[in-house]
């Protein structure tokens, strides 16, 4: 793997432990309908966001790894 | 070498606001057609999620079929993950749509159909280009118009952005509506700006004959509908161009 994967992975997994330790917090705020942004689960949009890039990583570590996958496009 | 990584970076982020505007359009028009409400924190949370799962793949792995099958599943099971864990949160008063697994498969195909267009049909040497490019303007411009709506009606009623307006009549005759004129559009011109100013033109115009005829809008809102339909139709097609031009095998 790439050093700049390797820090966009830590990154992500440092923002997935901090979403993580959001979600144990009880919140009662809820406005609205309760989602969306600016409301109580901000936090879970963060979380969400933090999944997105664990997966995608994933997914491209597995491409890279299985022999005689082609690639198109992307780096 | 700068250069090229930022152009990658674009390519990539045109192509995912292409794909999770028409998503999304395609994911509207069948909660409307279900008799679901489409609220704009949901829509806005929704497009948030798939844009960036869509962004990412695309930049950091790649475009093949395999990558936009992935992508297509990837996407709403995520979000699915997403609407599960905030669920507590929702009001149940005001909020009504109650998310099922079978949704993903929803969202999943709506994707890949928006995914399939982008990379592939609009792609074509042949007269289906011009559909496909119809289409793929078409439901990224309804998207953007549902979001005008649901913004305007935030801000003017204050109210949660609900698609009140949003009747199985008016989301369906301004998809239908916005393909075939910008389909006719595509068939007579050349690519260019002069295309993009007629598909204005003419979407503006017509759409908002139609939101008036419907009754949607006052006799002033049709100046201002038509002007903005007008600049979207505008956006959707220069959008919609742009990657269709792109070249990834670079």
């Amino acid at each position: 793997m790439k050093k700049r994967v390797k820090i966009l992975l830590a990154i992500i997994f440092v923002c997935a432990l901090i979403a993580a330790t959001f979600l144990l917090i009880p919140g009662k705020v809820q406005r609205d309908i309760g989602i969306g942004f600016g409301r109580f689960n901000d936090r879970v949009l963060i979380g969400t966001i933090a999944l997105i890039g664990v997966v995608v990583l994933s997914w491209k570590v597995w491409r890279e790894k299985k022999p005689g996958n082609k690639r198109s496009g992307g780096r | 070498m700068a250069r090229r990584r930022s152009s990658i970076v674009l390519r990539s982020f045109l192509f995912a606001v292409l794909v999770t505007l028409a998503m999304n359009a395609l994911d509207m028009t069948y909660h409307v057609l279900t008799d679901t409400a489409v609220h704009l924190g949901y829509v806005a949370v929704k497009f948030t999620v798939i844009f960036l799962t869509v962004f990412l793949i695309d930049w950091l792995v790649g475009r093949s079929w395999k990558d936009q099958v992935f992508g297509s599943i990837a996407g709403p099971a995520i979000f699915f993950v997403y609407y599960l864990v905030a669920t507590p949160t929702l009001d149940r008063s005001q909020f009504v749509i109650d998310e099922a697994i079978w949704y993903v498969a929803v969202h999943a195909v709506a994707l890949g159909l928006s995914y399939w267009l982008a990379s592939t049909v609009v792609k074509r040497a042949d007269g289906w280009r011009h559909v496909g490019r119809g289409v793929l303007v078409g439901v990224a411009f309804t998207c953007l118009d549902l979001a005008y709506r649901m913004v305007e009606e935030r801000l003017r009623l204050d109210l949660e952005g609900v698609l009140s307006v949003a009747v199985p009549g008016y989301v369906v005759w301004h998809l239908v509506l916005a393909v075939a004129v910008v389909t006719f559009v595509s068939w007579v011109s050349r690519v260019g700006w002069r295309s993009y100013v007629l598909a204005g033109l003419a979407v503006g115009a017509v759409l908002a004959w139609q939101s008036a005829a419907a009754g949607f809008v006052t006799p002033f809102g049709v100046f201002v509908d038509g002007i903005v339909f007008g600049v979207l139709a505008v956006v959707t097609s220069c959008l919609a161009d742009r990657v269709a031009a792109q070249d990834v095998s670079a």
